[in-house]
């Protein structure tokens, strides 16, 4: 009954308030160019609605519907008859549910509270100050996707100071990213096999890792605090901010490993190993932010930079590896127990971004940026920080009806240690990646959108991006807003 | 007798205005407000035909300091622009959140795919970039050749301005760039509200698009104070309260 009132009273206050409804739906199949296989088939829908309370009080509600159609090719037929889930695999979530309120309890306090994408850092969508809102990795085509967090979000504007304030923000649950996980295992698959490699003759290991997560307990002493000092200065808008937080990316805590050694004996010249059973543990750590960044127009383009230093609290991976030896004489196997602990993460590392962008005349826009670690980098061995270019060219015909789009990224496996190596080009070569992204998107009215496009990777070594190699594909995509 | 009209006809020329003083005249009856807020009807359309409606919301004070609110429809509602200075300006886009500072060099560019640019958008400033010089005149109106300044950015090198005598309003602009016509705001209604004349209802041409926005004036308030309220500021163009 209580519920029933609340409702009521809910959705009678959206009637008699002013309310804008905005629906977003959007389709996109990517096709691989190497097995025809549908690498992304995600169909999602957003239902917007933005209600005004009061003069400065306002809410904001978005829903999410997701239909991510997945066949496997066997189902037990229990599952295939019973679980409708099987046949129609829809998600349903709250995009986004706040209160923003200007001039909260005095002039110049702003107050945002609910779960909310908050606006932090001045670079263009690749941005390394951002602790706030978890990253979205899950599309190749997207990798600026942020998801929304519950926050309180306080925003102070200095009076007299025109466009300097202050920004509070306190999120009591910490976020997690969505991930490519595939990529976790083929990671530690390569840091393991890098590891037993250097005493043995063979390893045997595929990528096929179970695993399980611990997500942070839910108390406060895990909440994210951050703070921000924003202002103008000399031409340039600048913001200087810190957070502590629980990182959203999670790290590899702990390693189960059983391997069979077989030796050849009795010259033992020969030991090849194989991994019979592997599982890791994952967890989240703490860490310290500090960051800023700056944004200036120098009349001919802008200019924006962005630094985030990050201290971590220390972060250690334990294995445990059980080694099963058969030996000939007498016939028996020798089981032996190895703990191994290493600190992960203690030092301190620095990812920094700096860009320009231009619009031309004629509708053409550039805009290049150059990174110093991104996605899921954080500064120790496969996690180590890597270096990134990239582009953005477009140009609009027809009243920006029509655009072709050239989006790209470099990215090698630390530009510097590059030129350490004897033969330089090969080096690079051997440690990079690059990715290619043409697409021509097709607007006959405002909000609605067709886009195809090519999409091509390439890369050698440990370049972030050579991981997903497997991702060349061509892509469509139709989305409608309104 | 002839004395008299000889005498005429000299303080005639004498007290002629001059071009620039016509333009400074225009300027200041355009933007002689201390501020202005006003709703705005956006009509697109294409060869004749009606394409799109929006409605949008514009404050402005002085010649340079402007906010530009989109209203409707809900896929550009919040969308806004903020402009401080010639080499200022700031783009807010609810999607991402984000106020994003654009180039200077952006302002000739068209406006969220109308056919007024970044720099003509609620703004009315021509002496800057322009010299003026009058090139016809008759009982009722003054022709001004405005020519581009040296040192100017403007997308066009020259412009005709018809004004009106009565009140110093344009009626009509011609837009020129290399001395091919490309673009014509034709002013098909004013209105004076209280002490200021106000351009109720605009239409600005693309002859090379062959494509037209009108701009509807509603709702027109005039010197209420904008500055002092904070309209001018990052924080008003993120702002969902208005």
């Amino acid at each position: 009954m209580k519920r029933f009132i609340f409702f009521t009273l809910l959705i009678s206050s959206f009637i008699y308030a002013e309310t804008d409804l905005n629906i977003e739906i959007s389709s996109f199949v990517g096709i691989s160019l190497s097995n025809s296989s549908y690498l992304y088939n995600e169909n999602e829908a957003f239902f917007k609605s933005k209600t005004k309370l009061s003069e400065d009080i306002n809410f904001f509600g978005s829903f999410g519907i997701n239909y991510t159609p997945n066949p496997q090719s066997e189902i037990s037929s229990k599952d295939m008859l019973e679980n409708s889930s099987y046949l129609y695999p829809l998600t349903i979530y709250l995009d986004e549910a706040y209160v923003s309120a200007n001039n909260f309890i005095f002039d110049g306090l702003d107050f945002v509270v609910g779960k909310q994408r908050i606006s932090w850092g001045k670079a263009d969508k690749i941005n390394p100050t951002d602790v706030l809102n978890p990253e979205d990795l899950s599309k190749i085509t997207d990798l600026a996707r942020k998801i929304p967090t519950f926050a309180f979000n306080l925003t102070y504007y200095f009076p007299f100071l025109n466009d300097y304030g202050a920004q509070f923000v306190w999120q009591p649950y910490p976020g997690q990213s969505i991930l490519p996980v595939r990529f976790i295992n083929e990671k530690l698959t390569s840091r393991i096999k890098e590891k037993i490699s250097e005493n043995v003759t063979s390893v045997d290991i595929d990528e096929n890792w179970t695993g399980e997560i611990k997500y942070p307990e839910f108390n406060l002493t895990n909440s994210t605090l951050a703070g921000k000092i924003f202002g103008k200065a000399f031409g340039f808008d600048f913001s200087i901010n810190v957070a502590r937080r629980q990182n959203d990316i999670p790290y590899i805590s702990e390693i189960y490993l059983e391997n069979s050694n077989a030796i050849n004996f009795p010259s033992m010249s020969e030991t090849n190993v194989t991994v019979l059973s592997k599982s890791y543990k994952m967890a989240y750590h703490k860490e310290t932010e500090i960051g800023f960044d700056i944004e200036k127009d120098w009349g001919i383009f802008v200019n924006r930079f962005e630094l985030a230093i990050f201290i971590p609290d220390e972060v250690k991976t334990t294995a445990y590896t059980t080694v099963k030896t058969p030996i000939p004489f007498p016939p028996s196997t020798i089981v032996t127990n190895i703990t191994n602990e290493e600190v992960i993460l203690k030092e301190p590392y620095v990812k920094w971004i700096i860009g320009l962008d231009k619009n031309f005349d004629g509708g053409w826009y550039i805009n290049f940026q150059i990174a110093h670690g991104l996605f899921m980098e954080r500064g120790y061995k496969e996690e180590r920080l890597q270096d990134y270019l990239t582009f953005n060219i477009e140009k609009s015909f027809f009243d920006d009806k029509l655009k072709f789009k050239l989006f790209g990224i470099a990215n090698t496996d630390n530009f510097i240690d590059r030129f350490k190596d004897s033969d330089i080009i090969k080096s690079f070569i051997d440690n990079s990646a690059i990715m290619g992204n043409f697409e021509i998107v097709y607007s006959p009215i405002m909000g609605l959108d067709f886009k195809a496009g090519i999409c091509g990777i390439d890369g050698n070594g440990k370049a972030t991006l050579a991981s997903y190699k497997e991702y060349d594909m061509i892509y469509l995509e139709v989305s409608s807003s309104f | 007798m002839k004395k008299f009209i000889f005498f005429l006809v000299i303080t005639g020329n004498l007290f002629a205005l001059t071009g620039q003083e016509v333009l400074d005249k225009v300027e200041k009856s355009l933007t002689g407000f201390s501020d202005q807020m006003a709703t705005c009807e956006v009509i697109l359309g294409e060869k004749g035909s009606i394409k799109e409606t929006r409605v949008m919301k514009i404050w402005s004070a002085g010649k340079n300091k402007r906010v530009v609110k989109f209203v409707s429809p809900s896929n550009v509602k919040d969308i806004g622009i903020l402009v401080l200075s010639d080499q200022e300006m700031y783009i807010y886009l609810p999607a991402y959140k984000k106020t994003r500072r654009i180039e200077g060099s952006m302002k000739n560019q068209n406006f969220q795919g109308t056919d007024f640019s970044y720099r003509e958008i609620g703004s009315y400033e021509y002496s800057k970039d322009f010299d003026s010089k009058v090139i016809k005149e008759d009982d009722k109106t003054i022709q001004l050749e405005l020519t581009k300044k040296p040192d100017s950015d403007s997308s066009y090198t020259k412009i005709i301005m018809e004004v009106e005598k009565q009140n110093f309003l344009p009626k009509k602009l011609e837009m020129y760039s290399n001395n091919e016509l490309k673009k014509v705001l034709t002013i098909i209604t004013t209105e004076k509200k209280g002490n200021y004349w106000a351009l109720t209802h605009i239409k600005m041409e693309d002859l090379s698009k062959n494509h037209f926005t009108e701009i509807k004036m509603k709702e027109i308030i005039f010197d209420s104070g904008l500055e002092g309220k904070g309209i001018f500021s990052e924080r008003f163009l993120k702002s969902s309260s208005n």
